[in-house]
């Protein structure tokens, strides 16, 4: 699969059974649908359903229009339910794409004050990944 | 005149006739010969695992000396065996060694989860299958060579052109040792 | 091994001339309305047949795999497979081992291609991976070189192809009949023989209607039996028909379609996947014979592994009264196998196999397969997620991906066309060499 911002092939990694793809060269992460799901599941964190919510966000013109790595149309910009963090999402919603950093940024927004809690948890599987900026 | 002419004709068919018999002999050796091979094959790539398969079990279960011991030698011995029947022998004597080890495995959960292991688990079985399933063509064409040899008239070209029956290869699991039941 | 095929071959001819017939006379009357010349119709039909037959007998290997997405492995990607399928070799004889492809598709299937038993290929799904365990895979995997040994393959590709073409006319047919079939009135009537005309359209249009399935019954009269007789073939490979049984059986009941089927490529696998009702008896119009039957016949098979036991248990199961198993074949050396008992099978004690009641077809006394019940733990996953793992890993690999382990715990796939020198890890953060993956 192809990042959808550099454009580089993008690397597989797997651990305890989950499967994401990223970029090395912009870090960004992108999440086959249900896999966040899994992954909070897996880690046992009772995750407020309505956190895991997209809508469509209203500002798609400010940011660059990307490529779905999965079918390669034009991805929808979408925040979290009651977030601001910018996202894009397949059209077809086989997943979604975060950018170096947001994951951390929409856990914040999202799980309110479990949201250390939340980090600490997915820890296991993004470590770096959820490191400050 | 024609009697002549008939007389040489009819030796004539019989060196002809001769000549198919043993032909016919000589492949029917060839086809065991081959069958045999492929056999061979397989128990020289069981015979090398099986030091590997030692040392990684070794790592986890380095007190079962008794049951390694038995296999290493059960092994060696089986790598000088030589022709079908002592090599049968040989090798159930393995199998049956192999068997008290895998056993002992049940015991150990980290052995049992370690990669190399498996892997060298389902390279063991592969080849057990293989053995067994090259086993019945070879004894089929040993059956076939046999029975050539025996019959008449082949059997006094085979007499004369010695041409010895060939040996089935049957693999005798010698009667198991109690090994104890691990139960968890 | 070759006495099914042998039997097979001339009823094969039979049913690929009724079906190029079929394709012919279809383009005869598509000739007709369109062109007004029946004439010019057959002929491009025929020339059609004759380059889809070409097409099927030279590339009807690659074409299948291709259209089924399916991706070549090799033996690292996945070594019980690969040890499976040269197991399998070896008990049927085939001269060369097949190649192996994986299709990445979650319901449980596989199929057989091949022109030549020397150049056969196997393609499996990853669902079939993740089902079934090593006596299952194998004997889906024996079947699958029944039909290569039988040279199935061959003859249903290109009756498939066949098949694939009269269902596509037949439509385009309906769709003109009902919206412009006008303009061939003027002529009828002008010509003498009128009556004459009109009975030819009816019966034109009749056979455009019926042709698919007349095509479909002409697939299934030459499939069906097939499918029992690789079935057959396959107990005789693995001397364990439960295997091959029980796979059967976790096939069709799986909720899983396949992905990317159609009429033509359907017919080709083990369990056909356009079937509606997958556990029903036998219907008409199945191209593969009821899977319930298929599983039945495999369990009855009472006296061992062979042609015998198999048309005994055929017999037994169906009620009919003639044998499935050509007669040629029932005289060879495979009218009685004896069975091996099952490596897990608690019932079967490994010490005392079931070598002494069941005498060979040479009457060799204890010529049954003592070693592979060796391994009472098949080395296989254990738990349905670690074979998950191992079907996955074998796909990626099978793309080319190289596999970089992480200290931290994690895996890297490295795709094939990675441009960088070096990978960090998104857990950990290391760097590791690009070129350092194995
Ligand atoms: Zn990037
Ligand atoms: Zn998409
Ligand atoms: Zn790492």
């Amino acid at each position: 699969m192809e990042c959808p911002v550099c454009r580089e092939s993008m690397i597989v990694i797997e651990y305890d059974d989950i499967e994401l793809d990223y970029c090395v060269g912009c870090m960004g992460v992108w999440f086959d649908a249900g896999e966040i799901e899994l992954m909070l599941g897996k880690s046992g964190i009772p995750f407020p359903s309505e956190a895991l919510r997209f809508r469509v966000a209203d500002t798609d013109a400010r940011e660059l229009r990307r490529p779905c790595p999965l079918c390669g149309k034009t991805m929808q910009k979408v925040c979290p339910e009651h977030g601001r963090v910018i996202l894009d999402r397949c059209p077809a919603g086989e997943g979604i794409w975060f950018d170096a950093g947001e994951i951390r940024e929409v856990i914040k927004e999202s799980a309110g004050a479990a949201g250390d809690i939340v980090l600490g948890a997915l820890r296991r599987y993004l470590g770096e990944a959820l490191a400050e900026k | 005149m024609t009697g002549i002419l008939l007389f040489l004709g009819i030796i004539a068919g019989l060196v002809i006739w001769v000549f198919g018999m043993y032909n016919g002999l000589v492949r029917l050796r060839n086809a065991v010969k081959n069958a045999w091979s492929q056999i061979d094959v397989q128990l020289k790539r069981r015979h090398d695992l099986i030091p590997n398969l030692v040392e990684t079990v070794k790592g986890y279960a380095a007190h079962e000396k008794d049951t390694l011991e038995r296999v290493i030698a059960a092994r060696n011995f089986a790598v000088t065996a030589s022709g079908p029947a002592e090599a049968g022998k040989a090798e159930g004597a393995l199998t049956g060694a192999l068997k008290s080890l895998f056993a002992v495995a049940e015991a150990y959960p980290d052995l049992k989860a370690n990669q190399n292991f498996l892997a060298l688990q389902e390279e063991l079985t592969s080849t057990e299958n293989r053995i067994a399933f090259s086993r019945q063509a070879y004894n089929d064409a040993v059956m076939q060579y046999n029975n050539k040899t025996e019959m008449v008239p082949t059997n006094i070209i085979a007499g004369m052109f010695n041409f010895k029956p060939s040996e089935f290869f049957e693999i005798e699991i010698p009667e198991e040792r109690q090994t104890p039941k691990v139960s968890f | 091994m070759w006495e099914i095929a042998r039997s097979n071959k001339r009823k094969s001819v039979i049913f690929v001339f009724l079906m190029a017939l079929l394709l012919v006379l279809m383009g005869g009357v598509f000739g007709e309305h369109f062109a007004q010349s029946a004439e010019t119709g057959l002929l491009v039909a025929f020339v059609i047949w004759v380059i889809l037959s070409i097409i099927a007998y030279f590339q009807g290997r690659n074409v299948f795999l291709a259209v089924s997405g399916a991706h070549k492995i090799r033996k690292e990607d996945h070594p019980r497979l690969f040890n499976i399928v040269e197991e399998m070799t070896i008990a049927s004889l085939l001269p060369a081992i097949p190649e192996i492809y994986i299709i990445d598709d979650p319901a449980p299937n596989a199929f057989a291609v091949g022109r030549k038993p020397d150049s056969a290929a196997v393609a499996v799904t990853s669902g079939l991976l993740n089902t079934l365990n090593r006596d299952e895979l194998q004997g889906v995997i024996a079947h699958e070189i029944g039909h290569i040994i039988n040279r199935d393959t061959l003859f249903m590709s290109m009756l498939g192809v066949m098949l694939g073409s009269i269902v596509i006319l037949s439509e385009i047919a309906r769709r003109s009949l009902f919206f412009g079939g006008g303009r061939r009135r003027t002529r009828t009537s002008s010509s003498g023989g009128g009556q004459i005309q009109v009975i030819l359209m009816i019966a034109g249009l009749v056979l455009m209607l019926l042709a698919p399935i007349l095509a479909r019954l002409i697939y299934l009269a030459a499939s069906r039996k097939r499918e029992y007789l690789a079935d057959a073939s396959a107990a005789i490979f693995t001397r364990l028909p439960e295997g091959l049984a029980s796979a059967l059986e976790k096939i069709s009941v799986s909720p899983i379609r396949l992905r990317k089927i159609n009429q033509v490529t359907a017919p080709m696998y083990t369990i056909n996947p356009l079937q509606n009702m997958k556990l029903a008896e036998d219907s008409l119009f199945s191209t593969h014979p009821s899977t319930l039957n298929r599983v039945r016949i495999l369990r009855s098979m009472a006296g061992g592994s062979g042609y015998d036991a198999y048309d005994a248990a055929f017999r037994a199961v169906t009620g009919q009264t003639r044998a499935i198993i050509p007669p040629s074949a029932l005289k060879t050396a495979h009218a009685t196998v004896p069975s091996r008992s099952r490596r897990s099978d608690p019932k079967s004690d490994p010490g005392t196999d079931q070598t002494k009641q069941a005498p060979s077809a040479m009457g060799m006394a204890g010529a049954v397969l003592t070693a592979a019940v060796l391994m009472d733990a098949a080395a296989e996953p254990v738990t349905p997620a670690a074979k998950v793992r191992e079907t996955t890993d074998a796909i990626w690999k099978s793309r080319g991906y190289r596999f970089i382990p992480c200290p931290c715990g994690a895996a890297l796939k490295v795709p094939p066309d990675y441009r960088r020198t070096d990978i960090v890890c998104l857990r950990c953060g290391r760097k590791h060499p690009a070129a350092s993956a194995s």
